[in-house]
Parts: structure tokens; sequence; C-alpha cells
């Protein structure tokens, strides 16, 4: 049993779980040709069949009802601010399943030539909505009601001392919607992870009817002609949002150290940090000198990095790679594609340079208070 | 198309959804209320109740019997019912007045109506007047109506009036009748008014004695819903405006729930019964209306701490006592530590500890014997040396000066001593630093070898020449023990190994004022000790030891003795060698920590053994703190090594390093004060399953350092209520003990008592007097065991008890005598001391607060002048002569008649020493001034008849006769005026020499023969 909650908390160490995720992530959620063939080879395809879902669910039951018979695994899970992330595990598991397996079933429709499930030709668009519509949601808010009850008396409110300036909580964690948004501050300037991302997400979301405008699938659950769109939408929203969630509410501890779910959070917990920005890295490490004192010339490579990045890399791809999409886009779609995309991916560029490399910043000028 | 009977869903199916789900919710929502109406304190106040019931029955039966005992009822009872058969014989009478009044009130009800309408007219008519005046209307008209009706009116209130006096003159008949009943019936009622409560409250708590409505309205009230409105079972609280609960930014009244269970506790009969419902063991000092600290001003929490506001048994934050306590509510109550909340409930063994938050200044003894023993520990262990401590700032430092200790110890005894104190003298308060759980290790006590030695050889390096005079001759040890043990060295301290059963008391701790004398003759030389103790300031000007005037040959007898005690076996005991390899190591640690490593070494280089061992020796005492306790030379202004105290109990418990014991130790402050006081070094360890422990990682100066002072458990429960009291909660004024004249000229005055430990041998208001058993004991060695028995002789012998010393004395007097003590009792052994270190403002705080405790509060003068002629005087003559006062009292140089053993004070030193309005006192009752004391209350005569008052006290008495006070005051009067010389001491050592005391001694008939 130690061994089995051993596995687990090394399994669950940020470097091996991300990496892990990142790996597997697009043979789940294939974007291309190419993956959609070693995924079905791999018999992914076979996570959305009904059987799955019950192998997956037992699994994850299993895994709980395990997991609570050891006091630090129930003392996260049984906080009463974190029953509701235990729920969203299952959530967001089982309405992931559905969706992707109603689409599976959906394509196949498509296929044999017959119309999907959702298929519907009422005239004028009717809909019913006395009795249907109503009386399930009279059904629904009457449950809820009743749920919300039980659960408030179930799980008292969590209630602690007055609040006291010089004993701030360890860890200090923020609600439980903005976990992933306070892992990117690990990463990022505080200006960049509270500020800039944040927007750029919501541009992203804004945007993304300009962007895709396929009008392949629209309507009904369907995965074969939204590959791409899907694949993307699923990275942002699983593995750089819930993933984040998750990490942050179960493996965040005292000082924001990793714990793995079955260890005790100690605060005296001490983890190395000693990080460095890349201009200390060139000059000091590779170069053997000291910082040069000009601001530019210091930090002029990482500003090179960055504009290379942006600019450089965008073309290059519209060239080569995206060759495809940069055509079925257009200059001015893909330009802005191709940003949001880049964006999103320095977070887990920036993850990995630092556990990598204790990268700190990329571009450091703290004297004007941009880092990168 | 669709189908107009299409349908996405099964109608009737949700149907028996919708009927399910709303049966379910309508369930859970009972459930809601149900959850609501449950509430831990309820089943409480029910048994409570049942109790109560009780407990009232009980009550009324035994007021019942007492009234039914009581003659005085049953003659009122009898004359209650010959009232009523008086007025059943008179019913007649009653009944027409009666009559009579209905009429009367019926035709008054007719006539004030017509008055009421006249007046209303009137007041019409008024207006309309004086609109006429203001020429609205006709004049004379309007005039002509109002006067009318202004006659009217009072005719009117006058046909009222008659009717109204004829009323009251029936109702007086009525009265006249019924007076005697009523008369009966109010004795009664007063006589059984207690009795009436009872059953008044019986029938409001009791559903059995309560009317058919009432017992409706009682189940009615507590059902629930409507239980919002007035329920009989609710949360009880106290609201203390003005303590308030730090809420950090910003504080809230206090408000105390904790006799929503705790029903009974300030309620009287509910003693025996057992928790929560318990009366408070004290409800004299609280709680109780009268009492100093009233439930409703001071509540709960604001001394048992915990969590006012919450109304069950882990909301509110209750914390066992022990182990097995905490088990027990574990299984009995689902008891669980409350986690949120910084100031959990005392358990009862720190309860004292709150007594400190408003009475650091005067800690009172009786009431909290705990802390008080606590607080002596702290400055007997010199715990605000390394700490800073609000209060004790400016406290002496206990340990003894070392600025001349070569001349007092070698250098082989100071390492032995300091390695290990306790090995020397099992209750040395002086710590141990080395061989502790963190330094005991081979590598560690190779280390702690040097770095004795460094720090021994710097103190005796900067030694001072302490100059001492030649013995007189070799002294007799014999004399000597018996001078110790007489003169009063035993009420600071002891000279026997502590028995460790002995529970510690503040009493006990007086006779460790000065350190345990034993085994003297291993740790210093004859000569020193002569010295010391013939001046002890020359040695040590800071010392708290003083002179008690001792001859050549009692100091030279006395030191004999006192080295003649030696531990040969701790004198065999080898001190390790100087390793200079070792030593560098720390030298340049020291050194390292603000030089380069080269620049170590080439210091290091320069440096010769003994500049290394000075250096290290100075580096060590600052490390370890010694200076905190000993004036060491160098270390003048050094500041306090520890972390300050003050406000130490109001840490966040964060702030508490549990390290490796998180586990081991439960989780709270007490816990781990204590804990830590008792293995101070406990916290660099990490515990194992064996029991045994591992060190963390730690240099040698890192290591924790504080000192292990081997405490009992009783002692480190003290020491932790004393700790535990160290809150910042801010008090306001009104809680506070009065701040007047009188409280602040105590607190100095016991400031200093405590300081010089004058109870070691004074008994104050019943505390103190810690030297009686060694006078008793010494007594038994020079009479026999009944004389150390005798409790009369044994006070006749101990220094004397100083409650009425503020009314008994002048205060001149008292100064005079603080500065030069001379001879009071002529036969007392022991020497009040005279304490050179003391300041006239010192003396004069002690006066005062002699005088202010004892309500004098007007400086004293001394009018009392004692005319020699005067009535009074012959008189107090004449029942001095006969009451053989000079059997045991000087007066002048004239001895007493009796033996010394029975000897009082030379009544000579009365006019300058006592208060005439004391004596007066004192004659009236001595037991009661001074319990135990052998001086019996002079014989007066006042209830003799005055004939043979005449004949045989003579005329003078027989004038005063009538008069008790005045004979006391014709004694005092002698007395007052009795001269001579006051100093008798040369008398008293010749008698002593030639005659002894003269103790009765059992085995042999005649008058003890003591040889000195």
């Amino acid at each position: 049993m130690e061994t089995f909650k051993h596995l687990i908390d090394t399994l669950s160490k940020p470097t091996i779980l991300v990496t892990f995720t990142f790996l597997i992530f697009f043979f789940i959620f294939p974007p291309t040709a190419w993956f959609e063939k070693w995924h079905r080879r791999l018999k992914f395809d076979g996570l959305w069949n009904k059987k799955s879902l019950w192998i997956f669910s037992a699994i994850l039951i299993g895994f709980f009802v395990f997991g609570l018979s050891d006091p630090d695994f129930s003392a996260i899970m049984l906080k009463p601010d974190n029953v509701p992330i235990a729920g969203l595990i299952f959530l967001v598991y089982f309405f992931t399943w559905l969706s992707m397996s109603q689409a599976y079933r959906n394509d196949e429709l498509v296929e044999a030539g017959k119309p999907v499930d959702e298929q519907y030709d009422a005239p004028n668009d009717k809909v019913l909505v006395w009795p249907d519509l109503v009386y399930v949601e009279l059904i629904s808010i009457i449950l809820l009601s009743a749920f919300m009850l039980v659960w408030s008396i179930g799980l008292p409110a969590p209630l602690e001392e007055p609040a006291n300036p010089s004993e701030s909580p360890n860890p200090a964690k923020a609600p439980w919607y903005f976990l992933g948004l306070q892992e990117m501050l690990v990463y990022f300037d505080p200006w960049m992870a509270g500020v800039v991302l944040p927007s750029l997400i919501i541009v992203g979301l804004m945007a993304i009817p300009y962007l895709d405008n396929n009008p392949g699938g629209s309507g009904y659950y369907s995965f074969k002609n939204r590959k791409l769109s899907i694949s993307i939408f699923m990275f942002g929203w699983l593995v750089l949002w819930d993933l984040l969630i998750v990490i942050g509410t179960v493996l965040r501890g005292p000082n924001w150290n990793f714990f793995g779910p079955f260890e005790y959070w100690d605060s005296h917990k001490v983890e190395a940090l000693t990080n460095v920005n890349l201009s200390e890295f060139i000059y000091v490490k590779w170069m053997s000198t000291g910082l040069p004192g000009n601001i530019l010339f210091r930090e002029i490579w990482g500003i090179i990095l960055v504009l290379g990045y942006f600019l450089i890399l965008p073309p290059l791809l519209a060239k080569t790679k995206l060759k495809d999409i940069f055509e079925r886009l257009g200059t001015a779609r893909y330009s802005l594609f191709i940003v949001l995309i880049l964006a999103a991916l320095t977070l887990p560029i920036k993850m990995y340079l630092r556990w990598m490399f204790n990268l700190k910043y990329i571009i450091s000028i703290p004297e004007y208070f941009f880092n990168f | 198309m669709i189908n107009q009977q299409e349908r996405y869903y099964n109608i009737l199916k949700l149907n028996k959804w919708f009927a399910i789900s709303s049966l379910l919710f309508a369930f859970i929502w009972l459930l809601t209320f149900a959850n609501d109406f449950n509430r831990p304190w309820k089943k409480y106040q029910i048994e409570f109740r049942e109790l109560e019931i009780e407990r009232t029955r009980v009550d009324i039966a035994e007021a019942n019997s007492n009234l039914e005992e009581n003659e005085d009822f049953s003659a009122l009872k009898d004359q209650l019912e010959t009232a009523q058969n008086e007025i059943e014989s008179r019913q007649e009478e009653i009944k027409s007045i009666q009559g009579n009044i209905k009429d009367l009130e019926a035709v008054l009800y007719a006539k004030n109506q017509i008055y009421q309408f006249a007046k209303a007219d009137m007041d019409v008519a008024k207006y309309n007047f004086e609109q006429a005046q203001h020429g609205h209307g006709n004049l004379k008209t309007t005039n002509k109506i109002f006067e009318n009706l202004s006659a009217l009116t009072s005719s009117s209130k006058f046909k009222a009036e008659v009717i109204v006096g004829k009323i009251e003159v029936a109702n007086n008949e009525l009265k006249q009748i019924r007076q005697s009943l009523k008369k009966a019936n109010d004795a009664i009622t007063a006589l059984a008014r207690d009795k009436d409560l009872l059953v008044r409250k019986l029938t409001k708590i009791d559903p059995a004695e309560m009317s058919f409505s009432n017992k409706i309205a009682n189940i009615v009230r507590d059902v629930p819903v409507l239980d919002f409105i007035d329920p009989y079972y609710d949360v009880k609280q106290v609201v203390i405006k003005d303590i308030e609960d730090d809420m950090i930014f910003m504080g809230v009244p206090k408000v105390d729930r904790c006799m929503t269970c705790h029903m009974g506790i300030d309620k009287k009969g509910f003693e025996e019964v057992p928790q929560p419902y318990t009366t408070h063991p004290n409800l004299d000092l609280y709680l109780g209306s009268n009492s100093p600290h009233p439930m409703n001003e001071y509540g709960c929490t604001g001394c048992h701490a915990g969590r006012g506001r919450g109304t069950g048994f882990n909301s509110s934050s209750h914390s066992p006592d022990n182990d097995e306590m905490a088990k027990r509510w574990k299984e009995d109550l689902e008891w669980d530590p409350l986690h949120h909340w910084d100031t959990p409930m005392l358990p009862m063994k720190y309860v004292e500890a709150s007594c400190l938050k408003c009475h650091a200044g005067a800690i009172p003894v009786k009431e909290s014997p705990k802390l008080a023993l606590g607080m002596s520990i702290v400055e007997k262990g010199g715990c605000f040396g390394c700490h800073e401590i609000e209060g004790l700032k400016d406290a002496p430092k206990p340990g003894p000066g070392l600025r001349k200790i070569a001349s007092k110890t070698t250098k082989d005894f100071a390492y032995k001593w300091i390695y290990e104190p306790r090995a020397f003298r099992e209750n040395s308060w002086m710590p141990h630093f080395f061989k502790q759980i963190n330094n005991n290790d081979p590598e560690s006590i190779k280390r702690s070898n040097q770095e004795i030695h460094a720090i021994v050889s710097y103190l005796f390096d900067r030694s001072e020449k302490f100059k001492m005079d030649r013995l007189p001759n070799k002294g007799n040890a014999e004399d000597g023990k018996m001078l110790v043990n007489s003169l009063g060295c035993l009420g600071c301290h002891a000279t026997e190994g502590e028995d460790l059963d002995e529970l510690k008391s503040v009493n006990s701790m007086r006779r460790e004022h000065g350190p345990n004398l034993v085994k003297l003759g291993s740790k210093t030389t004859q000569k020193w000790v002569y010295n010391w103790i013939r001046d002890p300031q020359s040695y040590h000007p800071a010392t708290k030891m003083p002179d008690l005037r001792l001859t050549k040959k009692e100091a030279s007898d006395i030191s004999a003795y006192l080295v003649g005690d030696r531990d040969h076996d701790f004198e065999k005991e080898t001190v390790p060698k100087i390793d200079e390899a070792e030593l560098n190591i720390i030298v340049s640690e020291f050194l390292g920590s603000t030089l380069r490593k080269d620049e170590v070494d080439s210091r290091l280089a320069g440096m010769k053994l003994d500049q290394k061992l000075n250096y290290a020796g100075g580096k060590l005492i600052r490390q370890y703190g010694c200076f905190s306790c000993h004036d060491i030379d160098g270390f003048e202004d050094a500041k306090p090594i520890g972390t300050p105290l003050s406000t130490e109990a109001s840490k966040l418990i964060s702030k508490l390093d549990f390290g490796y014991f998180h586990d081991e130790l439960p989780h709270t402050k007490w816990d781990w004060f204590k804990r830590k006081v008792d293995n101070p070094r406990i916290f660099d360890m990490i515990p194992q399953e064996d029991h045994s422990y591992k060190m963390k990682v730690k240099g040698p100066l890192d290591k924790l350092r504080m000192p292990h002072y081997g405490l009992d458990d009783q002692e480190l429960d003290a020491i932790t209520t004393v700790i535990m009291g160290w809150v910042k909660d801010e008090i306001p004024s009104t809680k506070l003990p009065v701040k007047n004249e009188r409280n602040i000229a105590i607190a100095a005055g016991e400031k200093l008592i405590r300081q010089y430990n004058c109870q070691g041998c004074h008994a104050i208001d019943g505390d103190g007097g810690a030297i009686k058993p060694t006078i008793a004991s010494w007594l038994g060695d020079i009479a026999d065991e009944a004389t150390s028995e005798d409790r009369g002789i044994v006070l006749s012998f101990a220094p004397p008890m100083l409650d009425t010393e503020g009314r008994k004395v002048q205060p001149d007097w008292l100064l005079k005598f603080f500065k030069e003590p001379t001879m009071i009792r002529p036969n007392l052994a022991v020497r009040m001391p005279t304490f050179k270190m003391m300041t006239d403002d010192n003396w004069n705080t002690i006066i005062k607060y002699f005088q202010l405790k004892d309500g004098q509060t007007l400086p004293y003068e001394n009018p009392h002048s004692v005319n020699k002629r005067s009535v009074a005087y012959k008189a107090g003559d004449v029942i001095a002569d006969m009451g053989g006062c000079q059997n045991c009292h000087f007066y002048g140089n004239e001895k007493p008649r009796q033996a010394a053993v029975t000897w009082g004070p030379n009544l000579a030193l009365t006019k300058e020493r006592l208060r005439p309005e004391w004596l007066i006192e004192w004659f009236k009752d001595p037991q009661e001034v001074m319990p135990g004391t052998k001086m019996p209350a002079p014989y007066i005569p006042s209830e003799e008849p005055l004939e043979s008052v005449r004949e045989a006290w003579g005329k003078d008495v027989a004038k005063l006769h009538s008069d008790p006070e005045k004979l006391l005051e014709a004694i005092r009067d002698f007395t007052w005026a009795v001269s001579g010389p006051t100093d008798v001491s040369k008398i008293v050592k010749a008698h002593l020499a030639k005659e002894g005391y003269g103790f009765v001694i059992e085995d042999d008939d005649g008058w003890g023969d003591e040889d000195w």
C-alpha cells in the first residue's frame, strides 16, 4: 500500500505529471491525421465507449475510496473548500466522455450517411417548451435545491479563526476557479500572469468565432470535422486550466511547495529555490563575466529570443508546418491565431524552463518593472 | 411536421419524477428544521431543569419544615385564624358597607360626568371669550356664558369630591375591620418569603405545578419553528461591554455563553452535581453577585479563556488537564481540539494564569498559590535575566557576583560546578548548560570540556582582589552549628538536602532564597566564609545577603561549622586537560563570524593559549548568557539573550517551533512551554521509534542553549501557569484592582519584601514565617521535643508576625529599628539582620506598606502623654502589679521575675515604640492580634462587684471599674510611663550565660541549665 501511495506521490510530481499529460494528450485528442492514425493504433478511441466509462469511473472512485483511508489524502480532499474540486474531477471526466462519445457516434452516423442524433428538422425552429422544457427545469431546480440543503447541513461552512495580518494562512490559496492563474504566478511576473495572460484568454475566447469559421460539424457533437479546433480547445481547457486547478488545490501545500496527494503537508519542507535569469545564464555561466551595466545590452539576448518567438516564428511556420492553416485563414486571422497559440504555449515552455534550468525570467528588467 | 402529441419526454414519467423529487425536497426541508432545532446544549438544559425542580422541591420541603419548627410562625397562624373568625362574625357589617360603597361609586360616576361636560363647555366658552377680547364676537354675551359655566364647573366638581370623601370613609371602615387579618398575613408573608419565592420558582419551572394554560404554553413555547418567540430552552449569555475579544482589526465585546450548559455555575446547591451543572467552587470570589468578580461583569472566558460564543463542547474549545482526561472526553463527548481558535480554554491546572492579567502588581498568594509559586521560580531561577519580562526588568541578578571569584574558590571547583551543578548540590538553582540532550555525544563533550575551561579562565583571569581579614581562631564547629540554627540563617538558607517528596510552595521557596549551605568545605575556604558572613557587601556589593552583626567569635564558629561539610568524592574527580586543538576550533568559529578564513588563521596564529582561553571564554559567556544571573566583569551593559516573554502566551501557536515533536506533543502552547522548560534543548532533537533521539543537523553555535533547571512536575506546572499568564490582553481600568494609594503602596512594599525575603522569617497576614520549623527543631536540640512542639514557645522564639505592624508601631521608631535593629524580646536568639543595601527610601516604602495595609493614612503624631498622678496611671500600676506584668517583662533594667523562656519586651520601650491605640487593641485580646502569642490578656476586674474591687484593687481601679476600656487605658498609661534604660542586652547576655533559658524539661524536674 505504502509503495502504491509512494508511486502516486512520485507520479504527481509536476514534471512527471505535466510531461505525461503533454505526451499523451495529442494522442487522445489528435489534431492532425498523423496523430489520429496513432490515436486509433494505440486504441485511444476506445476511451469514449461505455465500457471505458465504467472502467475509468470505477478506477476513479476506487482511487478516492482508497485514498480517503489515508489521513493526509482525506485531510486535503475532505476540506469543505476542496470537496467541489473532487466533484470537478468526476464531472469534467464525465462530460468530456459524454461529448466525445456522442461526437464519435455522430461521426459514424455521418459516415454511414444517416442523420446525427441531434438532427432536428422542426419547422420555423419550433421547440417544445411546455411542459417538456419547463417541467424538466423545475424538477432539476427541486433536486438541486435538495442537494444544496444536504450539502450545507453535511459540510458546515469552513469557518476559521479571525483573520490576522501577521498570520496569513499557509498555503494562501485563491478561490478554486482562480487557482490556474495562481499557478501561473509561479512561472511569470505578476504583471504577466495576473493581467496580460488573463486578458489574452478573454481576447482568445472572443476571437474564436472569427478564427474558427469551419461550418462542418456545426450544431451537433462531432470530432472528425474539427479535430484541430477541439484539440486546441481541449488543451487549453483540460491542461492549462483544469489540470492547474487540480494541481493548485491538491498538490500545492504550505509555502506553495509541491506535495503528493498522500504526503503530509509539512510546513517546514524545504525546496531549493535559486532561480536565475537568462542574462545571468549567458553572461555569468557561459561567458564567465559580470552582467553588463547597460540594461539593453544586458537583456538583448532575451529580447531577441522573445521577438524571434513572436515575430520570426509565425512567418516561418506559415511557410512550413502550418502552410494549410495559413492559406485557409489568410494573413490577418493567421497572425491573430498564431500569436494566441504562441502566447498560450509560453506557459508550458516556461514551466519546463523553470524545472529544467531554474530559469526565472527570459527578459528581466526589474528597473522598469518588466519581466517576461 | 411535428405531431401535436409529440413529446421529448414521457410526461407520465416526468410526473413521477416530479413527485419523487418534491417528496425528497420536503423531507430534506424538514431535515433542515430538525437540524436547526436539534442543538447540542438543549439536552443539558432539559436535564438541568429536572435537577433544578428536584433541588427546589427539596428546598421547599426544608423551608416548610423550618417554618413548622418556627414558634413565631405557629403563633402567627393562630393569630390569622382568630382574625379570620372575627371577620366571619362581622360579615353582615362588611356586606352593608360594601353595598354602600357600590352605590356611592355609581353616584360618583354620574357626578363626574356632569363635571366633565361642564368643564368641556367652559373651555369652549373661555376660547370664545378670548376671541371676543381679540375683536371677534360679542364681548358681553361670551363673558356671561363663560362665567356661568365656570360656576357650574366648580360646583359640579365639588359635588363629586363630596362623594369621594364618603367612599374614603367607608373604605377606611372596611380597612379597620380587616386590619388584624392584614397584619397577621403580612407577618406570615414576611416569614415565609423565602419559601414563597421557591414555590413561585417551582411553578415557573415544574410543569406539574403549572396551571393548565401554562402547561400548554410550556409545551408550545419550545415547539420547533415557534421557539423563536420566547423559548424556555434558550442560549443564555452575558455580554461584557468593556472587556473585548481581540478580533485583530477590531475589538468586540466579550460574549460568554458558557452558562447555556453550565447552568448551575452561579447557583448554590449544585456543588455535588456532576458537570456541566456543578456550582463554581468559589462563589465568594467569582461569579457571585457580591464577589469581586461578578458573572455579569467578568464573564467566564476572561479567566478561563476559550471561545465564549461557542455553545457546543468542541466549539467552546475545552482543554483537558491531561491525556487521560482527553481520552475520556474523546470517548464520552467526541472531543476534538478546536483548531481554528487562538485562545483555547486553559486547562484547569493552568487557570490561575489569568489572575496575572490584572494582579501582576501584587499576586494574591492564597487565591493563586500555583501562580505565586511559579512567580517565585521565575524570580529564583532568574528567567528574567535572559528573557525580558515586564515588571521584572530591574530585578536584581539572582546568582552570586563573580568579580572576585578567585578568592572564593578554585578553578577546579568552578570547572566541575559549571559542568554539572546538581552533581555537587542536588537542588541548586544554577542550571545545567552541559551534558544536555543536544550536547552529550562524545564530540560535543570534548568541546564542552574546552568551553568550560575557557569560561573559567575568563572569570579567574579577571578576578579582582578580595581583601580578607585573618581568622581570629579555628572556631568551634559545634557552637557554629547552634548559631546557624538559631540566628536566622535558616530563614533564607537550607542546610539539609532537599526532601524531594515535599510539595513546593511559595513559603518553601523562601528557604531557597540563598544557596543551600551543604558541602561548603569542598567549595571554599573557612577564611572566605568568615569574611563573607562578617560583611557580605564587601565581597559583592549587590548581594541580597544582609549583615547579622556577627562577632569575630560567632563568625569563626559559623565558618568552621559550614566548611566542615565536604564532598570528598566530588573533590577527587579530575578535570580534563586543556586541549588546544579543540580550543582552536572554538576560537576560529567565533572569529569566523566576522572575519574571513585567512584573517582567522593569522589571528589565531598570533594568540597565546591564555589569550585564546580568555577570548573564547568571553564569547561563550555571552553565548550562554552567564551574565544574565551573575555580575561579571565586561558584561555590564550586555543585553538579554533570550526571547522576550512579556506577552509570550499571546504569541500565535504557529510561532512556537514544535520541530519534530508535532505528533509527540499535544499541539497547545502550554504543552510546548512545559516541555521547553522541562527539557529546553528537546526541540533540537528528532524522536525515534524506540524513544531515543537523533540530533538535527546544527552547528555548535546554532544549537538551542537554554539551560536545564531540573524542575519537577509541580514546579513545571507552576512555571507554565506563569508563562500562560503573560498575555497582551488589554484590561479596562474598570476591571483592574483599584489603583489607590493603598494598593500602590502595598504592591511596592510587597516587591521589596519579596526581594529581601522578609517572609522567610516573618509571617504577614498568614503567609510566610518559613523559618518556624527550623526554630522548632533548634528548640528540640537545646531543650526537648515537648518544647519544640509547644506552639506558644516556638512562636515566642520565632521572628515576630507582622500582621498589625502598621497599627502597632511608631514609624519613627520602625525606621530607626530597621537601620539599627535593637533587642525587643530579650530571649530571642533570632536576629533581625541589618540590611545595609536598603536606602531610606526603601525603608519608607516598607513602612508605608505596613501603615496603609492597616489603614493608617495619616502621618503619625505622638500626642500621648501620661500624668503619673492621674487616676488612670495609678490604677494601671495596680493592675500591672496584680497581673504580674513584671513576671515576664523588663521594667527598664529591672529583670523579670520568671525564667528567660517566658521573657517579653522591655516595657520601657513602649513609649517610643508602640502606638497607644494599638495597645488597647492588644490588651483586649492578644490572641486576636497575634494568634499563638504567650501574652495573656491582662485581667481587669470590670465584672467584679464594686465593693470587692475597692477592697482588693484599691480606690483608683474602683473609680474606673465600670468601664473596661478605661481600665485597659490605665494599663496602657502605666506601661507608657515605665522608664529606664531600653537596651538591656548586656543584662540578658549575662543572665543567659549564667542561667540559660530555663526550659521546663519533662524528664528533669528542675529548670533547664543549658550551657549557653
